[in-house]
């Protein structure tokens, strides 16, 4: 116990020393933070939109009015569809309407009448998105649709909370690796073996202040979230530390894994970027679902912890929930994996 | 004949086999109480692999040692606490100050409070680094790096110091002081095994093995392999690899 306080002591003196740890401890995630809360905005509004309108009825500017009261929509009303279509060159346009002359005719007779849509097809993910919000409002009258847990559907509520196991993962991986591999590149770690200090404390003395860094910071980046961007926290703190606690269990694992096969400093950090966040970024269904992704892909974001701790943290976050028996089973499995290979990669290292 | 008591170190048909390789080849040493043993050889000829051996680093793949007494594979915890290690890097933590890195090295061998801080000030002195407690080791002129690399090994006590190479890219008015300590300690009775390549240490050392291709080739104090200055050490190593 006395030795491993001492090679924390000396940690901590370490981190409070290196100007480049310190940022990447605690600038880098505020600087994400507000980068992905304000810049990175899934969330569409005042699409600007044409209307060429050939009827010319009460029934159609009621129809604008309550369109562009939803602030989804900021029209401009063109003379003709040639003009309208300028507009869409010049890129001022994303979207169109094009209301024909017997619209209200149609309505009043009928009970329906139809209206051409126009989207600017060139970014593929916008085009999705806005028509997907004009199918919204066009059905409204007859599908009651009403979304669960996240009831404005802000892509905000849904990063922000996930930007926190993106945070933890990298720090938990990159900081432990660079302070390992660091170590045994200026050969200290061949002097502590020489000390009756166990090879074990030696390690696990220099993973717990990442550890806790990464901790400080899941508060910190919820505290920032809450206050600052207003997302929604149904949970409890309580559940969130336990959980964050219990997912720095595979990334520490995962961090001293790395530092056991990579030679040098700059090799460990690749590696980590490349295997880890990577990963963790893309496939763990921060940004892209993994239900849409081919059934071997979803194998992989498997055994990437940072899928299963998503799945808590939104729980917790959007949904209130507490208790999470599978995730938790997956972590602690994923963990015992690879303690399990950074232990051999360990033992061949020594030989 | 002394007895086996008189010895510090005393290896018997050591080996470790790596993939391969035969990094050491049932070697068999002694290393007396009190004397200063110089261990040679060019590169790859296993010292380093046997020193690592004789410190419960690396488990042997035959033989047996025994060092300050305890078996190098059963005791390897006890040989840890009774060796002290200087490594050809230095190896200290350059963000840390003087002060700091002997307060580390005293609490990883748990000596702590009143105790520390009297061994810590004794070691200041003994290196002459009195005044420079505060000042980061990054900023120690290579020398005086050295010589704390060296009291760091020092905190505990400890019977046997091993020494890798130290006094690589050190001026010659430094590795001479550096030496003289060296020829202090081994006066108050510490043993002290040190690997060199550099002959005109080597004619300092009481008693000197020359290692080749993972076994000792030579054995004797300088006088001894020189019979008594008739050749150079350098010639004298040169026909025994030659005729290796």
């Amino acid at each position: 116990m006395h030795s491993f306080l001492t090679i924390l002591w000396k940690e901590f003196i370490h981190i409070r020393r290196d100007r480049r740890t310190v940022v990447i401890a605690f600038i880098f995630p505020l600087f994400m933070t507000i980068l992905f809360g304000y810049a990175i905005s899934f969330d569409l509004k005042q699409i600007p939109t044409g209307v060429v309108d050939f009827d010319k009825s009460p029934q159609v500017r009621e129809m604008l009015l309550s369109l562009s009261a939803s602030e989804y929509f900021n029209f401009t009303i063109y003379p003709s569809v040639k003009e309208m279509s300028d507009g869409f060159q010049k890129g001022d346009l994303k979207c169109g309407f094009v209301i024909p002359p017997e619209f209200s005719r149609n309505l009043s007779r009928k009970g329906f009448s139809k209206i051409q849509v126009l989207i600017d097809g060139s970014d593929a993910n916008l085009a999705r998105k806005i028509s997907q919000i004009i199918q919204r409002f066009f059905l409204k009258s007859s599908l009651n649709i009403k979304f669960l847990y996240n009831p404005e559907l802000h892509s905000r509520n849904f990063v922000v909370p996930g930007l926190i196991v993106i945070l933890m993962t990298i720090l938990g991986v990159i900081l432990t690796t660079r302070s390992i591999v660091g170590e045994r590149e200026r050969g200290n770690f061949e002097l502590l073996s020489t000390t009756p200090v166990r090879g074990e404390i030696i390690i696990l003395g220099k993973l717990i202040p990442y550890g806790i860094i990464a901790l400080i910071n899941v508060f910190i980046i919820t505290g920032f979230s809450l206050l600052i961007f207003h997302i929604p926290f149904k949970g409890s703190f309580l559940s969130l530390f336990f959980y964050s606690l219990l997912f720095l269990f595979p990334t520490l694992a995962l961090g001293t894994m790395i530092s056991a096969f990579a030679t040098t400093e700059l090799t460990a950090i690749t590696v980590s970027f490349v295997s880890t966040m990577l990963p963790s970024i893309i496939l763990s269904g921060f940004i892209f679902p993994v239900r849409n992704m081919p059934q071997w892909l979803q194998w992989i974001s498997k055994i990437i912890p940072a899928t299963h701790f998503l799945h808590i943290v939104r729980g917790i976050f959007l949904k209130g929930i507490g208790v999470f028996p599978r995730e938790s089973l997956w972590l602690f499995v994923l963990g015992v994996i690879y303690l399990l290979i950074a232990t051999q990669g360990v033992k061949k290292r020594v030989e | 004949m002394p007895s086996s008591n008189d010895y510090i170190i005393e290896a018997f048909s050591l080996s470790k086999r790596f993939v391969g390789i035969t990094a050491v080849d049932r070697l068999n040493l002694r290393v007396k109480k009190g004397e200063i043993f110089g261990f040679l050889g060019p590169n790859g000829a296993g010292k380093t692999t046997t020193i690592r051996m004789l410190c419960g680093i690396l488990k042997p793949t035959g033989g047996t040692a025994r060092v300050c007494g305890y078996d190098i594979v059963r005791d390897k915890q006890a040989i840890k606490s009774h060796i002290g290690y200087v490594s050809q890097r230095f190896s200290l933590y350059e963000d840390l100050t003087v002060y700091e890195n002997l307060y580390f090295y005293c609490h990883l061998y748990n000596i702590s409070g009143e105790e520390a801080r009297m061994r810590i000030n004794k070691m200041v002195k003994l290196a002459g680094l009195g005044g420079r407690e505060k000042s980061l080791t990054l900023y120690l002129s290579g020398g005086l790096k050295q010589r704390l690399a060296l009291v760091c090994a020092l905190v505990h006590n400890p019977l046997l110091l091993i020494l890798d190479e130290p006094t690589v890219g050190v001026d010659p008015i430094t590795r001479k002081e550096f030496w003289d300590t060296l020829r202090e300690l081994a006066n108050s009775g510490k043993t002290l095994v040190v690997t060199t390549h550099l002959l005109d240490e080597a004619y300092k050392c009481d008693t000197l093995g020359f290692m080749h291709l993972g076994k000792l080739i030579a054995y004797g104090s300088p006088g001894e392999l020189t019979e008594g200055g008739k050749r150079t050490l350098e010639e004298t190593f040169v026909q025994l690899v030659k005729n290796a």
